[in-house]
């Protein structure tokens, strides 16, 4: 079951993907998911996370606090990373663009290695290159 | 009166409570449809001068809200609550300021709504401030 469109426009939904052979974590900002995330699996995913222990060494992209600004809690991406997710935040767009788009930016990762937790891994969607765009801080 | 400083005091500790309430939530494993464990993607608090009463509001889906007589009719001369128009990326009466302004005019009818203040608006995810949409300008236009 998906999530209500208009769920995900009020809210800043917590998501997970396989990418290219790797565990994605992504705040929804607002924003409309893939049809791929399915509302029931998302949540139990959101759940059980919630008792995993980060033991991931993580990396902040280069100028990431600059970007979002002094005082930023950037902790809700620390632990899915801490985690072993690659973890993203949904680029926002300006006042009247189409707010449809799946453009996300990287914002802290492991330093080495990922979530390879078979079973949680198996809930996620896997995403191809055409339905989510990820960019790294400088490359916007 | 309510302070500026008293509507920022107000949305900081909404921040905090939606925070430990969603790791509350999916701490206690419901997976219920209807249990909230997301962040809501805004939140903003909103005074009435006259009394000092200070409320906070969230995103929220407008579909099975009774807004008050005098938001919902401001936010109809906009377009039908619950769609889009071309100037704004939210849905109308979707935004946390009408939200949290209901709740004045709910608790003070026949308020003057020149006498509604607004905090700064928050992604409480982040705790970043964020601006005020087109919709909620033109819909609080005295104030915003």
């Amino acid at each position: 079951m998906r999530y209500r469109r208009d769920y995900q426009e009020t809210h800043d939904i917590d998501w997970f993907f396989r990418y290219k052979g790797k565990a994605y974590h992504a705040a929804s900002n607002g924003g409309r998911l893939p049809d791929a995330v399915d509302s029931k699996k998302n949540r139990l995913l959101q759940e059980k996370l919630e008792d995993e222990i980060g033991g991931f060494e993580v990396i902040y992209e280069e100028g990431i606090r600059e970007f979002y600004g002094q005082g930023a809690d950037l902790s809700s991406f620390e632990e899915y990373a801490k985690k072993g997710f690659i973890s993203l935040d949904r680029c926002e767009v300006e006042e009247g663009e189409k707010n449809d788009g799946l453009k996300y930016r990287v914002v802290v990762s492991p330093a080495e290695g990922s979530f390879n937790n078979e079973e949680m891994l198996k809930m996620m969607p896997e995403l191809k290159e055409e339905i989510i765009e990820i960019v790294n801080n400088g490359n916007q | 009166m309510a302070t500026q400083r008293a509507l920022e005091h107000c949305v900081s500790d909404a921040i905090q409570e939606i925070k430990r309430q969603v790791r509350r939530i999916r701490q206690s494993h419901p997976n219920v449809k209807h249990r909230i464990q997301d962040y809501p993607a805004m939140v903003v608090a909103c005074g009435y001068k006259r009394s000092g009463a200070v409320f906070w509001g969230q995103s929220a889906s407008p579909v099975n809200l009774q807004y008050e007589q005098p938001i919902k009719k401001r936010l109809e001369a906009l377009a039908p609550i619950g769609e889009k128009r071309k100037e704004c990326n939210n849905v109308i009466g979707a935004c946390a300021e009408p939200h949290a302004a209901n709740q004045v005019v709910k608790t003070f009818p026949g308020c003057n709504m020149k006498e509604l203040q607004f905090s700064s608006a928050y992604r409480p995810r982040t705790a970043q401030r964020k601006k005020y949409c087109q919709n909620c300008k033109e819909t609080f236009y005295e104030v915003l």
